[in-house]
């Protein structure tokens, strides 16, 4: 093989630490190089701090033809992203809800009846006051997931005290205690976005005197080896991210064979791992 | 701990402060003075020094007791970059990282079975990975190639790589290291965690063979050829399972990735529930997914290859008397809590200085890419604290 691989592009906004940290994107990339790699297609990765960097990149990877397709992730509504790429003539494809799409191929995850269903289980455990720790509430997916976790709530006639964070230990640690100064009703369970934030919020728990699972539980959106290790381990909405991955690979590859095609590729369920925290 | 003799300042001294303010996160420089045993003037004129570098910065201001604000400094993490490539079976894994160690952007290319690229292939893919992501060039410090130990008397990948090192630094004009990719990625580890010089630290890198890197004195321990820290070939059994290296009872016939798909695809149970005829790292991850998801039998398999591996782990727990040690490699990706609970409470057990101090097992918090890593910053650590990387030239 004399030609050089084609190529697709991922950019992840955040601190290059914070990626480090987040099993979702490890495993999801991994899923990614399982469809790419046989197909002879590489997978680059570049962590940028801000959005005009993210743009800033479509650009110049436009302008001297390096990528062959590009990934999406963490969509807000109305993201200006899905016309730059457009524009820019770049294949693309969605991580995300078909709504923030705007016609491109979209691997769309039910972020609000997976948010029903973790609901569903905790008040199935009796639970009536239940605490919501998100991840960024600009981005579409984190929106959908609150929209479920309160129609559910409301259907039941549950509580819901929710606090905003941003994906990292340290949201996740502030976050907690903001839920759990609540009144006049503590929570008796918390559902926590990510893996991370689940991992800090369980230490700022323990921190309050506040015993898992006897006077709170905890639910993990990601299952994580990290997550899995705590003392208690934590039950956790799990998704084969991996799995997400490949539909994605395979959806990329579609999508530079015929930029035309416009499908919506649906992920596996995710469903709840019940451990420790919330046994 | 015995008491440190206060150092002169000389050239171990910018490799000690930049190490000192790398695990520190901020500090004074009159923290710095106590921690290193440095003389104020000593500590002023090397931050001087790093400052005019851009290695390190000042990044505000801390009140202190006697009214005087302290300025703390940090690390610069976009002052310099460092490349790491990871030879694997099918693929050539590219890591670009900052000072701190955090990953600025990767590539996994796809590459043919057993193909060592040649010198000008090598040269292009770091050219074009470093103009993907933008690196200014003269930040970019270098390049190290890492890659698995082979069984003795296989082709020596060691012995290609150092063919190829002097043809590829040529090329890109730049200086090129070659290690093996378990140590490498315990450099990553020791590095990105701030994990301080103090610490005998020691990392497990579990794949379809099992390597291991120590780290002491905020050096890597670099042996005298390529094999440092070659776990696989521990035995744990003088009359155990043959091995291809000539011993009997290595633990990579027990606990390795290859040898835990082997044991599932000779249990009927699993066969049937799960899909394990694909790739060894697809079947792997397939075993992996179902223990943490709750199925007893592939449970079962992976804890029986964690109580393995723990044995040899107590051997190189006693042998270096280490403190502190991380589980990482793409075998504790999905399944790591399995292998880290499992060593925790056997060297609880087993540990020789279990009554003297307590001995942290952790995970990786990027066990897949841990090799790549290590081996940017490898690159990195070798630019801004260079009297830490002996053998630096081979």
């Amino acid at each position: 093989m004399t030609q050089e691989p084609q190529r697709v592009g991922l950019v992840l906004t955040r601190p290059s630490q914070v990626l480090g940290e987040e099993p979702f994107y490890h495993e999801f990339i991994e899923g990614l190089e399982r469809v790419l790699t046989p197909a002879g297609v590489s997978l680059l990765v570049k962590v940028v701090t801000d959005r005009a960097a993210e743009s800033a990149t479509y650009e110049s990877w436009a302008a001297r033809e390096l990528v062959g397709g590009v990934i999406l992730v963490d969509l807000v509504p109305g993201d200006d992203r899905v016309a730059q790429v457009s524009r820019l003539g770049i294949p693309a494809v969605v991580l995300g809800d078909p709504s923030t799409a705007d016609g491109l191929p979209t691997v769309w995850t039910d972020d609000a009846g997976f948010g029903r269903d973790a609901v569903r289980y905790l008040a199935g455990r009796g639970h009536t006051v239940i605490g919501h720790v998100t991840g960024t509430m600009t981005f579409a997916h984190t929106q959908l997931r609150r929209g479920g976790i309160e129609a559910e709530a409301a259907d039941r006639g549950l509580t819901l005290i929710t606090a905003e964070g941003d994906y990292s230990q340290e949201s996740g640690w502030a976050a907690t205690a903001a839920v759990l100064a609540a009144r006049p009703g503590r929570p008796t369970a918390i559902v926590y976005d990510n893996d991370i934030m689940a991992v800090a919020g369980l230490a700022a728990i323990r921190e309050h005197g506040v015993r898992v699972p006897a006077d709170v539980g905890v639910v993990a959106w990601d299952d994580s080896a990290q997550c899995q290790l705590t003392v208690p381990a934590l039950s956790a909405m799990s998704h084969d991210v991996g799995r997400i991955g490949e539909l994605s690979g395979n959806a990329v590859l579609a999508a530079m064979r015929d930029p035309t095609a416009h499908t919506v590729y649906e992920a596996p369920k995710a469903q709840i791992v019940e451990r420790d925290s919330t046994r | 701990m015995a008491r440190r003799e206060t150092p002169a300042a000389g050239p171990g001294s910018r490799a000690l402060i930049v190490d000192v303010v790398r695990s520190a996160v901020t500090i004074s420089r009159g923290e710095l003075a106590a921690l290193t045993g440095l003389t104020q003037p000593s500590i002023s004129n090397i931050v001087r020094d790093l400052m005019t570098d851009g290695i390190v910065h000042e990044i505000g201001q801390a009140g202190s007791a006697h009214g005087r604000p302290r300025r703390l400094i940090a690390i610069n993490p976009a002052s310099r970059f460092g490349v790491g490539f990871h030879l694997g079976p099918e693929t050539l894994t590219c890591v670009a990282v900052d000072v701190t160690g955090g990953v600025v952007g990767r590539e996994v290319v796809p590459r043919a079975p057993g193909e060592i690229r040649p010198a000008d292939r090598l040269a292009r893919r770091f050219t074009d990975f470093t103009r993907c992501l933008d690196l200014p060039p003269e930040r970019v410090e270098g390049l190290a190639i890492v890659a698995p130990t082979v069984v003795p008397g296989r082709p020596d990948t060691a012995a290609a790589l150092t063919g190829l090192r002097a043809e590829v630094a040529e090329r890109i004009g730049v200086p090129v290291l070659v290690e093996n990719d378990a140590a490498a990625a315990a450099l990553g580890e020791f590095w990105s965690r701030r994990v301080s010089r103090e610490q005998a630290f020691g990392c497990v890198y579990l794949s379809t063979g099992i390597g291991a890197g120590i780290v002491f004195g905020g050096a890597l321990y670099r042996g005298a050829s390529f094999d440092a820290g070659e776990l696989s070939h521990v035995s744990i059994d003088y009359a155990g399972r043959p091995c291809p290296c000539g011993n009997l009872g290595c633990v990579e016939q027990y606990a390795s990735t290859a040898a835990t798909v082997t044991a599932a695809r000779d249990d009927p149970g699993l066969r049937a529930r799960l899909s394990l005829d694909g790739s060894e790292a697809a079947a792997y991850d397939a075993i992996a997914r179902a223990a943490v998801n709750g199925d007893p039998e592939a449970y079962a398999v992976l804890d029986r290859a964690a109580e393995h591996l723990s044995m040899a782990a107590t051997s190189m727990v006693n042998l270096l008397d280490l403190g502190r040690l991380v589980l990482t490699g793409p075998g504790v990706a999905l399944a790591g809590s399995i292998y880290a609970r499992r060593m925790r409470a056997h060297l609880e057990r087993t540990a020789h200085a279990r009554h003297r101090h307590t001995l942290t097992v952790e995970l990786s918090a990027q066990p897949r890419d841990a090799a790549g890593i290590g081996a940017a910053v490898l690159v990195v650590q070798a630019a801004v604290a260079p009297d830490h990387t002996p053998g630096g030239d081979r």
